[in-house]
């Protein structure tokens, strides 16, 4: 009989460090793990005392197939109308409890009130576990098929997706466009299912799949919204011969010597914000001289010297002092050369 | 006998039984109470008339979340009566002692929260933290389960107790 204790009170030590040890568990308990039920029995037959120990009662865990996706990105991504290569942020997890593969898509289809749908969507992941997007190079164009990403969720269960779309031309401020993240576990018959249906021998190591909670897939939706493009500055320049110097008087006229030809110089401020310190200088062509007086900003006469105006030449040169200007505005700057 | 060599043995043994499952009836010369655990599980079925029902089934299809019930079933195939039955249950590991879910004819139930050192009402269960504050058990705490059965099972008698974990 002390023998019989000694065994017990052992295996009763050696059982209690193993529920231990097992209660280390990140997610649920992993896909493949054994559940043993041990039962003991203590009884008197005559007054002797006699044990039982039932069989183990064994229940290996199936794979139980969850995922969820979510939109990182703190609020709507700000873009201007139009533009190329915009980047939505999301988080796809394993919450399951084995090592699944998920295939991804996008879908930018007007399944929302949003204004518009983002164009030419394309999918990268994250390379370097930065959760930042550094370019094709780093973090690969995912190929449906090729690179579908595996998350353990008992180990790396999560990774971050990256949805690049262009952005349409002709939006107004505040408009938003929707793209939508689809997340699909790539298990033959789980994306989709009912919770709780069983595909038998498609789990890990071939033990069953249980579709859980989130039918084996998910999508989520993230959002662009409209804003001012930054600011920025464009000058376009065109010219007119509108005097020969002899009988023609109004454009077009012919580029001959003592003709006189006018620019046009169109600045264009676009974007949100102010162009501070704007100066706009134009040499004046080789063999043509500058008629004096000649330089206007929309459309007011300005004189040659530095003074109150903004109009000035020196040294062959005009220049023309625009201070701030905010955007969007457009200056036109005017100036006549006779031709030698 | 050598006890020095069977104490060296003993961990090996107990690490067999439960790396292997062999039963551990052998060691012990008299055998006359069948012990049984069976893992059932709840599944719902609807019936062509579209009556719910509920029903037991082998647990197979088990995923984290889910409920097990364990049934463990206990028969006298000896020829005289058994007295003094008491049944121990460590809550298996993984899972999770469902509140409440206890059960067995005839018998006095009793938990324990120190891995069956001490079993005890629900009550009188403290823990006891690592900064040596304590507060009362919760179910979430029982870490084994306690049945005495009441009366003396006779020869051919049989009888049976269940408790509900939660995979974790």
């Amino acid at each position: 009989m002390k023998r019989t204790l000694t065994l017990r009170v052992t295996c009763a030590l050696i059982a209690l460090v193993v529920s231990v040890a097992q209660g280390v568990q990140a997610a649920g308990t992993a896909a493949g793990a054994t559940i043993v039920n041990s039962v003991t029995l203590d009884f008197d037959i005559a007054g002797t005392p006699q044990q039982v120990v039932a069989n183990p009662d064994t229940v290996t865990v199936q794979e139980l197939i969850d995922v969820v996706a979510v939109w990182q990105d703190a609020a709507n991504v700000q873009t201007p109308s139009p533009d190329i290569d915009r980047v939505l942020t999301f988080l796809v997890r394993n919450t399951g409890n084995g090592i699944e593969t998920f295939s991804l898509g996008i879908d930018n289809s007007p399944v929302t009130a949003d204004d518009f749908d983002p164009v030419n969507p394309r999918i990268h992941i994250d390379g370097n576990g930065n959760s930042m997007y550094d370019g094709p190079a780093v973090d690969p164009l995912y190929v449906p098929g090729g690179n579908d990403p595996v998350l353990d969720a008992n180990g790396s269960d999560s990774i971050t997706i990256f949805a690049l779309n262009d952005i349409p031309a002709g939006r107004s401020v505040g408009d938003t466009g929707d793209s939508r993240l689809q997340v699909q576990s790539t298990t033959a018959g789980a994306a989709g299912a009912a919770p709780g249906s069983v595909l038998p021998g498609a789990g890990d190591g071939a033990i069953d799949a249980v579709v859980g909670s989130s039918n084996a897939d998910a999508d989520v939706i993230g959002s662009y919204q409209i804003v001012n493009a930054a600011l920025d500055v464009e000058i376009t320049k065109s010219a007119q011969v509108i005097s020969d110097g002899n009988s023609c008087n109004s454009p077009p006229c012919s580029p001959v010597p003592g003709a006189t030809i006018r620019y046009v110089l169109q600045v264009n401020v676009t974007g949100a914000g102010v162009a501070d310190n704007l100066v706009i200088t134009d040499g004046i062509p080789a063999n043509t001289t500058y008629v004096p007086s000649s330089i206007s900003l929309d459309a007011v006469p300005q004189t040659d010297s530095i003074d109150a105006d903004a109009g000035s030449f020196g040294s062959g040169i005009v220049t023309v002092d625009l201070g701030s200007v905010p955007g969007p505005d457009t200056r036109v700057i005017t100036l006549e050369v006779t031709i030698n | 006998m050598n006890i020095i060599n069977y104490r060296k043995y003993t961990a090996t043994l107990c690490a067999l039984l439960l790396l292997t499952g062999i039963s551990g009836n052998a060691a012990y010369a008299e055998d006359t109470i069948r012990l049984t655990s069976m893992a059932r599980q709840e599944v719902v079925e609807t019936d062509a008339a579209g009556n719910r029902q509920v029903k037991r089934v082998a647990a197979k299809q088990v995923v984290p979340g889910d409920e097990v019930i364990y049934v463990i079933e206990f028969e006298n195939t000896g020829a005289e009566a058994a007295e003094n039955i008491v049944i121990q249950n460590p809550v298996p590991g993984y899972t999770r002692y469902q509140a409440g879910s206890a059960a067995g004819a005839d018998t006095d139930i009793s938990y324990s929260v120190d891995g069956g050192k001490h079993f005890d009402a629900p009550q009188n269960l403290v823990i006891t933290a690592a900064d040596g504050t304590t507060r009362a058990a919760t179910p979430a705490d029982y870490t084994a389960i306690h049945w005495r059965y009441k009366k003396a099972l006779p020869p051919g008698g049989k009888s049976s107790v269940e408790y509900r974990v939660v995979v974790q």
